[in-house]
C-alpha cells in the first residue's frame, strides 16, 4: 500500500509508559528502568494468524544502540522486553518500519529529532525513495493520557510533516511545561531590562 | 605509484576503458593482497580504503555486465546485476569521502534508477521471518539488546563489512508484492508440461533505449509524464 498525503494520523490512546510497565511479563529490576524511561520502545503485537506474536521491526536492536549511545541523565531510553524474549521482524517490502515508542511529552521534540537523524543515517541518499512508518505515542505526564501520532510517508518528508503536526497538537492543547518555559523566559527578559535601567 | 594509487586511477576512467573482465579480475586480486598485508600490519584505515576500493571496482564491473546482458537480451540477469548495484552502493555509501574522486559512481546510480524503471517486473515474491538468532559476522557473537558486543553493523573491521548472520529464523508468510526487498525474486509463469519458468515479461521500453546506446556510459535522461 502506498502511503499517500498528509501521511500523518493522530488518535487518542491508552498506553502510557506505566501502562506497559504494568502488563508486560518482565522483571522488577526492567520495570523499574521501564518507569524511569523517558523514551520507551514497544514491541508490535500480532501478525497475521498469530495474534499474540510479541516483535520489534528489523533494526531495532542498532535502534536501541543509537538512542542508548545517545542518552544521558536527563532522556533515559529503555526498551521493553527481556533479553531472551527479543525478536526481529523482518519485513517483505521496501520500508524503514521504526519500532513504537512512548515519550514524555517533554521529550517529544528530541525523540522526533532523534529518528530524524537515525532516519537519515540509515538510509542517507535513499530517504527520496524510501517510506517510513513509525508510531509514537506521547504521554501526558500530568493527566496520564497519550495521544498516538502514526507517520506512514516518504523519509524525506518525515522531519516537517512531523514536527508540524506536533506543534499544531501542542497549541490545541496547551503544554503547561511550555508555558513555564514562556514564563521563565518572560522573567528572565523582565531580569535584563531592569538590570540595563539600573546601570 | 604506490599500486593502490595506481588502481585508483585504472577505477577513475572507467568510462573511457570500457569492459575488461580480465583486467578486473586482476585488480580484485591485487586489493585482496594488499587488503592482507594492511590487515598483517594492523593498519585499519588503509584496510578500510581497500574495502571502498573493492566496492567501487565490483559496482563498475556489474554495471558493465548489466548493460552487456541487456543489449543481449538477457533482461532478468541485468535486472539481478542492477540490484546488486543497488545492495553494494547501499553499502559503500556511508564510507566514501565526499573529496572522493566519484569514479562515475554518480552515473551508475542514475542510470542503474532509470533501467530498474523501464521493467516491466511488477509482482515479486517475498518472504516475512521472525529472526530468532543472529550472530556479529565479525565476532560470531551473539546479537544482544542490552549486551552487546563492540562491533557496528555496517562498519569496517578488518577490511570486511560488518552484518548479521541469522542462524534461526521462522517464515511467517511469502507474499507477493509489487515493492519487495528483494528484488530479485520476480514472480515468473511456469509451463505446466515441462515445468520450466516462462519469461511471459514485454521488455520492450528497455530494448527501445538499449537499442540507441552505443557505449555503457552514454548519457540517457527520461521522464515519466504525469497523468
Amino acid at each position: 500500500m502506498m502511503p499517500e498525503p498528509p501521511y500523518i494520523t493522530i488518535i487518542n490512546s491508552q498506553e502510557t509508559i506505566r501502562s506497559w510497565a504494568d502488563s508486560s511479563d518482565i522483571s522488577a529490576n526492567l520495570r523499574e528502568g521501564v518507569l524511569r524511561a523517558d523514551f520507551l520502545i514497544i514491541p508490535s503485537k500480532g501478525y497475521l494468524d498469530r495474534p499474540d506474536l510479541l516483535f520489534f521491526p528489523e533494526g531495532t536492536e542498532n535502534l536501541f544502540r543509537f538512542l542508548r549511545g545517545l542518552q544521558n541523565s536527563a532522556f533515559r531510553v529503555e526498551i521493553c522486553v527481556e533479553e531472551e524474549e527479543y525478536r526481529e521482524l523482518a519485513l517483505h517490502a521496501d520500508l524503514l518500519f521504526i519500532a513504537s515508542t512512548i515519550v514524555s511529552n517533554a521529550c517529544v521534540g528530541v525523540a522526533v529529532k532523534l529518528i530524524s537523524e537515525y532516519i537519515q543515517r540509515k538510509l542517507g541518499s535513499r530517504r527520496q525513495e524510501t517510506n517510513v512508518k513509525w508510531d509514537l505515542i506521547i504521554q501526558d505526564d500530568k493527566n496520564d493520557r497519550s495521544v498516538k501520532v502514526s507517520y506512514f510517508g516518504p523519509a524525506s518528508e518525515y522531519n516537517t510533516v512531523v514536527s508540524q503536526a506536533i506543534k499544531k497538537l501542542f497549541e490545541a492543547q496547551p503544554n503547561p511545561q511550555k508555558r513555564t518555559r514562556h514564563l521563565m523566559q518572560r522573567s528572565r527578559w523582565r531580569y535584563i531590562k531592569q538590570a540595563k535601567k539600573k546601570r | 605509484m604506490e599500486k593502490l594509487d595506481a588502481i585508483r586511477v585504472y577505477l577513475a576512467i572507467v568510462d573511457s576503458r570500457g569492459n575488461m573482465p580480465e583486467n578486473d579480475e586482476i585488480i580484485q586480486r591485487l586489493l585482496i593482497q594488499l587488503k592482507k598485508e594492511a590487515v598483517f600490519y594492523g593498519d585499519q584505515v588503509r584496510a578500510k580504503e581497500i574495502w571502498c576500493c573493492e566496492q567501487i571496482s565490483s559496482i563498475q564491473c556489474n554495471y558493465l555486465q548489466a548493460f552487456e546482458a541487456i543489449k543481449k537480451g538477457f533482461y532478468y540477469d541485468a535486472w539481478c546485476l542492477l540490484e546488486r548495484i543497488e545492495i553494494e552502493v547501499r553499502h559503500l555509501e556511508p564510507h566514501l569521502q565526499s573529496d572522493d574522486n566519484d569514479y562515475k559512481l554518480g552515473f551508475i546510480i542514475k542510470h542503474t534508477r532509470q533501467f530498474q524503471s523501464l521493467y516491466p517486473y511488477n509482482l515479486f515474491s517475498s518472504p516475512a521471518y521472525i529472526k530468532k538468532k543472529e550472530l556479529c559476522s565479525v565476532c560470531h557473537t551473539p546479537i544482544s539488546i542490552r549486551n552487546p558486543c563492540n562491533h557496528i553493523v555496517g562498519e569496517i573491521y578488518d577490511g570486511e563489512q560488518c552484518g548479521k548472520i541469522i542462524v534461526e529464523a521462522e517464515i511467517l508468510e511469502i507474499s507477493l508484492t509489487p515493492e519487495p526487498f528483494c528484488k530479485r525474486s520476480v514472480a515468473f509463469m511456469i509451463d505446466r508440461e515441462t515445468n520450466e519458468l516462462i519469461d511471459h515479461y514485454d521488455y520492450s521500453l528497455v530494448k527501445y533505449v538499449i537499442d540507441k546506446l552505443n557505449q555503457p556510459f552514454d548519457e540517457w535522461n527520461m521522464s515519466w509524464p504525469e497523468i
